[in-house]
C-alpha cells in the first residue's frame, strides 16, 4: 500500500513537473534576463546615442575616403618626393606636391619656404584636411619652439618672424573669406584651439574657446548637423570647459553639450562602421569623459569600458585605468586634471586631425 | 599583552603633525593704540566713473622702521584721498602710538595725484631713517630726516622726484658700494597719445585726454610704466641708471623684492607684474662691474616664473624649508566661483639643471596648502610662533560692494568677447556698487612641522588658521608691515585695508605661557669699513641691507636677509626675527655682510644672544640691548660670497 500510494504520488510530482515544465523554465528564463539585464545595466548604463537619420551620407560625415587620406598624409611626410612617381605611387596634385615640398622645407629648417609652399598647396586644394593639418602641426611646433627657445633665452616677447605671425590663424581667416567651405571653417576653429594650447591661460582660452565654437557651430547648423570633425572639435571645446566655474558661455549651453556633440560622432561611426580602432576608441573615451560632466558617472564607466575593448594601445589603456581609479567624489577634478594634462601636451597637440585618418 | 600591543601600534603608528597654528593668536587693537587710520581712496577724473571701483582699489600702504632710533618700530602710513595726509605714528614704547605727522611734516597732503606707497631706508648712511613717498600722478617725495623728528623734502635735490605712477619701490645695494640705491616701479604708463594730436603727453588720469590708458591684454599688456633704478651717488644724489641695468621693460608692476636667491651674494630681483608675466632678474654682479640685471624666464614654460598666471600683486621672500636658498610667494587671484586654475604660488627654490645656474624654483603652493589666498594682496612670511619655521600671512579682497552683485561675471564676459579690448576704460561694464571678492576671510598660513619620523617629504606644508587665531576682519587688506612693535619677542603685524580702518594685530600667542625662544638682530652696516673684493671695494650700508643672518643649530639651519621693503605696499622693520624652539640645539650664528666681510658668535656666546634684541655693529660686538651687555664676536676672515 505504501509503495502504491507512494508511487502515485512522486509520479504525480513527476509528471506535474513534466505538466509545468515550460512554465517553469519559461520563468527561470525571465528572471535569468532580467539578471542578466540587470548585469548589463549595471556594467554599462544607458548608452544613451542618438539616432542617425537613414538618409546620412558617407560623404557628410566627413569620414569618407579615410584610407586615402591615410596615404596621401603618409606620402606628403615621406621623404620620397611626390614629383617623382614610382611605379607603386604614381603621381599626385600640384597641391599635394607643394606642400610635401613645403614640409622637406621645414625639415631642413628653411621655416619662411616652408610656408610659402605648404600655403600654395594649400590655396590650390583648400578644402583638402590632410594639407591644411599638416600646414597646422608644422606651424604649431615652430610656435612651440619659438616659445621654448624664448624661455631658454629669457626673452619675454619673442620675436616672431613675419612668416610665423599671428599665424595660421591668419592665413585660415583668408582661405575661409575666399573660400567659406565646412573645411577651411574647421582649421580655422581648430587654429583657435592651437592658440589655447599654447597660451593656456583663462583669459586667453576663454575667448579662443568661444572663437572656436562659434565656427564649428556655423559649419553644423549650415547643412552639415551630421560632419564628424566639426561635432568632435566642438564637442571637445565643451568637454574642456572647466566644469566649477560661472563662465558666461558656459551659461549659454546645457552641461550634457559635449555628450550630445561626441554622441553624435560615435553614433555616426557606428552606423558607417569607419575609422580606426583608435579613432573609435578616442571617441568613446571622451564620450565617457563627457558623461562625467554632465554628471552621469554610471554611463561614463560604461563609455570607457567599450573604449578599453576597442584599442589596445598601451597609452590609451593606462588612460582608461587612470580613469578606473577615480572616485565619484574626486571624479570632476580628477577629470578636469587629466583634461589639462592632456592639453599641456605640446609633442602630440591634441588637434592633430591625424587621429582621423591613421 | 594588551599594553604591550597598544605600545606597539602607538609606536609603529604615523606620527600626525604637530598641531600648527593652534598656538598662534592675534588681537586686533588699532584704535586701542592709537595707529588706527581710516585709508582715503583715490579718485581719478569722472572719465573712468564707469570702473572707479577698480581704478581707486590701491594705495594702503604701510612701512615700520624705527625712524627715532628709540629701539622700537615706528609707523608710516598712506592715505590716498584729495587733500588727506599720510600718518607717521610713533611707537611710545608703552603698547601705544603717537601721531607725530604734523610734526615731522611728512604728512604729504595729496593736493595732487595720490599717494600709494612709502619706504623706509637711511639715503644718506647718517644713521637716520629716512622716507620715500611714491605717488600716481604726482612727484614722488624723498624726505630726509634731520634727526630732531623732522624731516625735510630733499627730493627734488636728490633726483628722486619722478612723476608717474608708483606703486613699487625697494631700496637696495646692487652694486654693494655702501650707499643704498633705490628702485621705483610705476603701474600706469607715463605717457600716453593724444587722439586729437596724436603726440606723447602726459598720462594724467585726473585730467585724461584719453580713456585708452587701461591694459592692452590681460596676459601680455607691455604698455604700463616704467622701472627705474635710481643709483646713489653718495652725494646726497641719485643718477638714473635703469638703462644701463637691464630694467626697462613696460610693465604694470605692483610689488618689488629684493634678495640674493642663487646664494652669489647680490642682491636679485622679483617684479610681480599685473596683466603679463612676473619677471625675475639674477644680478651679475659676481662678474659684472657694474652689475646689470638679467631676466630669466624658467625655461619649463607655463607655469613657470616668466610665464606665469599674469596677475602678481606681491612678492615676499624667506627660506621657507630651512635649506638656506631664498624661497618667494607671490600672491594672485583666487575666486572659488570664478577663476580656480591659479592662486598664490610659493615657488620652492631648488636645484634645476635647465635653470641658469643650476637653480630654478618650483611653485608648491597646491601641495603645501598655500594657494587659496583670495583675491591677493600683501603677503608676509613670519614665524609667528617661533617654532622655527616661516609662516605665511596673506591679505585679500578687491572691491567691496554688494556681495548680491557680482563683477566677476562682467569682467569674464568682457574677457570672453572682447579679446584684447580691454585698453578702453570707456568699454569696461560698469561697476556701480558690484562686488568683485570682497567680504573676503585673510589667510594665515602657519606652516606644519612633521615629525621626525615622517621622512615622507621635506616640502613645507601649511594649516589656515585666521579665524582661529583672531583675525577675523574682512576689509580689503593691502601693504603689510610685520615687526617686533612691543619688543615682547614675538612678531606682531599692522595691516593697511584699502578705504577701510587698518588693523594692528599685536601677537598674543604667548600670553600667559612659557614662550619659545627667539632672536631679534637690527644689524648695523658700515659703510666706511669697506672691503677690497676682486678690484673693486664693497661695502654695507647702514642699515645693512642685503645682510644674511645664519642660525646654525645641530638641526639645520635658518636664515634671514635684511631687506629694504618687500611687496605690496609693504615694509618691515629692519630687524631681522628667529624663532628658537631650542635653545641648546643652537651651534652658532654667522652674519655675511654686503662687504663681503664675515662675522659669527658660536657655542655659549651664541646662545647667550637667545632670547635678546641684539644690535649687531658690523666689524664690532653684538651688543644686547635688553640684557647684560656686549658680547664678544669673532671676526672671520673677508670672503666673497
Amino acid at each position: 500500500m505504501m509503495r502504491e500510494t507512494q508511487s502515485p504520488a512522486v509520479g504525480e510530482a513527476v509528471v506535474t513537473g513534466k505538466k509545468h515544465s515550460p512554465k517553469l523554465w519559461r520563468r527561470v528564463a525571465a528572471i535569468m534576463v532580467v539578471v542578466l539585464a540587470a548585469f548589463a545595466w549595471s556594467r554599462t548604463g544607458i548608452l544613451d546615442l542618438p539616432s542617425v537619420p537613414a538618409n546620412l551620407t558617407l560623404e557628410a560625415t566627413g569620414l569618407s575616403n579615410l584610407g586615402q587620406m591615410k596615404q596621401l598624409n603618409d606620402r606628403i611626410w615621406s621623404a620620397q618626393p611626390l614629383d617623382e612617381p614610382s611605379e607603386r605611387s604614381p603621381r599626385l596634385s600640384e597641391a599635394a606636391v607643394l606642400v610635401q615640398r613645403g614640409i622637406a622645407a621645414y625639415r631642413r629648417g628653411e621655416t619662411k619656404e616652408a610656408i610659402e609652399l605648404m600655403q600654395q598647396g594649400i590655396r590650390l586644394d583648400p578644402n583638402n584636411l590632410v594639407f591644411a593639418n599638416a600646414y597646422r602641426m608644422i606651424v604649431f611646433r615652430l610656435r612651440r619652439d619659438l616659445l621654448a627657445s624664448a624661455r631658454q633665452t629669457s626673452t619675454p616677447t619673442p620675436r616672431v618672424p613675419p612668416e610665423l605671425d599671428r599665424q595660421p590663424i591668419v592665413f585660415f581667416e583668408d582661405l575661409d573669406r575666399l573660400h567659406g567651405t565646412r573645411e577651411t571653417k574647421l582649421h580655422l576653429a581648430m587654429s583657435w584651439v592651437d592658440e589655447m594650447l599654447l597660451f593656456p591661460a583663462l583669459e586667453i582660452k576663454a575667448p579662443s574657446s568661444v572663437q572656436a565654437v562659434e565656427l564649428l557651430t556655423r559649419v553644423i547648423d549650415k547643412d552639415n548637423p551630421a560632419y564628424v570633425p566639426a561635432l568632435f572639435a566642438r564637442g571637445l571645446n565643451h568637454l574642456h570647459r572647466p566644469a566649477r566655474l560661472v563662465w558666461p558661455e558656459s551659461a549659454k549651453t546645457p552641461p550634457d553639450i559635449a555628450a550630445q556633440d561626441i554622441g553624435r560622432c560615435v553614433a555616426i561611426g557606428r552606423r558607417f562602421n569607419v575609422g580606426s580602432a583608435r579613432l573609435r576608441a578616442t571617441l568613446a573615451l571622451s564620450l565617457g569623459d563627457s558623461y562625467v560632466k554632465a554628471g552621469r558617472v554610471g554611463v561614463a564607466h560604461s563609455w570607457w569600458q567599450i573604449a578599453q575593448n576597442l584599442c589596445h594601445d598601451d597609452d590609451l589603456q593606462a588612460a582608461i585605468r587612470r580613469r578606473y581609479g577615480w572616485q565619484n567624489e574626486e571624479i570632476l577634478d580628477r577629470l578636469e586634471d587629466e583634461l589639462d594634462r592632456g592639453r599641456s601636451e605640446l609633442d602630440r597637440p591634441m588637434t592633430d586631425l591625424a587621429l582621423m585618418w591613421n | 599583552m594588551a599594553a604591550f600591543l597598544w605600545a606597539g601600534w602607538w609606536w609603529l603608528a604615523p606620527r600626525k603633525p604637530s598641531d600648527a597654528g593652534g598656538d598662534v593668536h592675534f588681537e586686533e587693537r588699532a584704535a586701542a593704540a592709537g595707529c588706527r587710520n581710516v585709508h582715503t581712496k583715490v579718485v581719478l577724473g569722472d572719465a573712468f566713473k564707469n570702473i572707479m571701483p577698480w581704478l581707486s582699489s590701491v594705495g594702503a600702504a604701510v612701512a615700520a622702521a624705527d625712524y627715532d632710533n628709540d629701539g622700537y618700530p615706528d609707523l608710516y602710513v598712506t592715505n590716498s584721498g584729495r587733500d588727506d595726509r599720510n600718518h607717521l605714528f610713533h611707537n611710545r614704547g608703552d603698547g601705544t602710538f603717537e601721531d607725530v605727522t604734523d610734526k615731522a611734516g611728512v604728512g604729504c597732503t595729496n593736493v595732487e595725484g595720490g599717494c600709494m606707497h612709502a619706504v623706509w631706508a637711511d639715503v644718506n648712511n647718517d644713521g637716520l631713517l629716512d622716507l620715500y613717498v611714491t605717488k600716481w600722478g604726482a612727484r614722488n617725495t624723498l624726505y630726509l630726516n634731520k634727526g630732531d623728528g623732522t624731516f625735510q623734502d630733499v627730493s627734488h635735490d636728490a633726483g628722486v622726484d619722478y612723476w608717474g605712477y608708483g606703486n613699487a619701490a625697494t631700496f637696495l645695494d646692487y652694486d654693494r658700494d655702501g650707499h643704498i640705491d633705490l628702485l621705483l616701479c610705476n603701474y600706469f604708463a607715463e605717457e600716453v597719445q593724444d587722439p586729437r594730436t596724436g603726440r606723447r603727453v602726459r598720462n594724467d588720469l585726473w585730467h585724461p585726454v584719453t580713456t585708452r590708458v587701461m591694459h592692452e591684454t590681460f596676459t601680455h599688456a607691455r604698455n604700463g610704466g616704467h622701472k627705474v633704478l635710481y643709483h646713489n651717488r653718495g652725494d646726497g644724489t641719485f643718477e638714473d641708471v635703469t638703462a644701463q641695468s637691464g630694467l626697462n621693460s613696460g610693465l604694470w608692476t605692483l610689488a618689488v623684492g629684493a634678495g640674493d636667491l642663487n646664494n652669489d651674494g647680490w642682491p636679485d630681483l622679483y617684479v610681480a607684474n599685473d596683466f603679463g608675466p612676473d619677471e625675475l632678474y639674477l644680478n651679475t654682479g659676481a662678474t659684472e662691474n657694474p652689475p646689470r640685471f638679467r631676466l630669466v624666464i624658467d625655461p619649463h614654460g607655463h607655469p613657470g616664473i616668466g610665464n606665469d598666471w599674469w596677475k602678481g600683486m606681491n612678492v615676499d621672500m624667506g627660506d621657507v624649508n630651512n635649506d638656506g636658498y631664498l624661497d618667494i610667494y607671490v600672491s594672485n587671484v583666487l575666486e572659488k566661483r570664478y577663476k580656480t586654475d591659479e592662486g598664490n604660488m610659493l615657488w620652492l627654490n631648488c636645484a634645476d639643471p635647465a635653470a641658469p645656474g643650476g637653480r630654478g624654483f618650483r611653485n608648491i603652493a597646491k601641495v603645501s596648502g598655500t594657494m587659496d589666498g583670495g583675491w591677493g594682496w600683501g603677503c608676509k612670511f613670519a614665524d609667528f610662533n617661533n617654532d622655527g619655521l616661516l609662516d605665511i600671512f596673506a591679505e585679500n579682497g578687491f572691491v567691496t560692494g554688494d556681495p548680491n552683485q557680482n563683477y566677476w561675471y562682467q569682467i569674464q564676459e568682457m574677457v570672453t568677447q572682447t579679446k584684447n579690448q580691454t585698453m578702453d576704460a570707456a568699454d569696461w561694464p560698469a561697476m556701480g556698487n558690484r562686488d568683485l571678492s570682497g567680504h573676503d576671510g585673510k589667510r594665515l598660513f602657519m606652516q606644519i612641522r612633521p615629525e621626525a619620523s615622517d621622512s615622507t617629504s621635506n616640502e613645507p606644508r601649511f594649516r589656515e588658521v585666521a579665524q582661529r587665531a583672531g583675525i577675523v576682519e574682512t576689509f580689503n587688506g593691502r601693504g603689510i608691515a610685520v615687526a617686533d612693535f612691543n619688543l615682547d619677542g614675538t612678531l606682531d603685524m599692522y595691516v593697511a585695508n584699502q578705504g577701510a580702518p587698518s588693523c594692528y594685530y599685536v601677537n598674543t600667542s604667548f600670553r600667559g605661557k612659557t614662550q619659545r625662544g627667539f632672536l631679534r638682530l637690527l644689524l648695523v652696516g658700515r659703510p666706511d669699513l669697506g672691503v677690497r673684493v676682486g678690484g673693486r671695494v664693497l661695502a654695507s650700508t647702514m642699515n645693512a641691507v642685503g645682510a644674511r643672518v645664519t642660525v646654525h643649530t645641530r638641526n639645520g639651519i635658518q636664515i634671514r636677509e635684511v631687506q629694504g621693503g618687500m611687496g605690496f605696499a609693504s615694509q618691515s622693520e629692519y630687524a631681522v626675527h628667529f624663532g628658537i624652539p631650542d635653545l641648546a640645539s643652537i651651534e652658532r650664528i654667522t652674519i655675511q655682510w654686503p662687504s663681503s666681510r664675515v662675522q659669527e658668535v658660536v657655542g655659549s656666546q651664541a646662545r647667550a644672544l637667545i632670547n635678546h634684541h641684539v644690535r649687531w655693529v658690523e666689524g664690532g660686538e653684538a651688543l644686547v640691548l635688553n640684557g647684560p651687555g656686549p658680547v664678544q664676536v669673532s671676526l672671520e676672515t673677508p670672503r666673497p660670497r
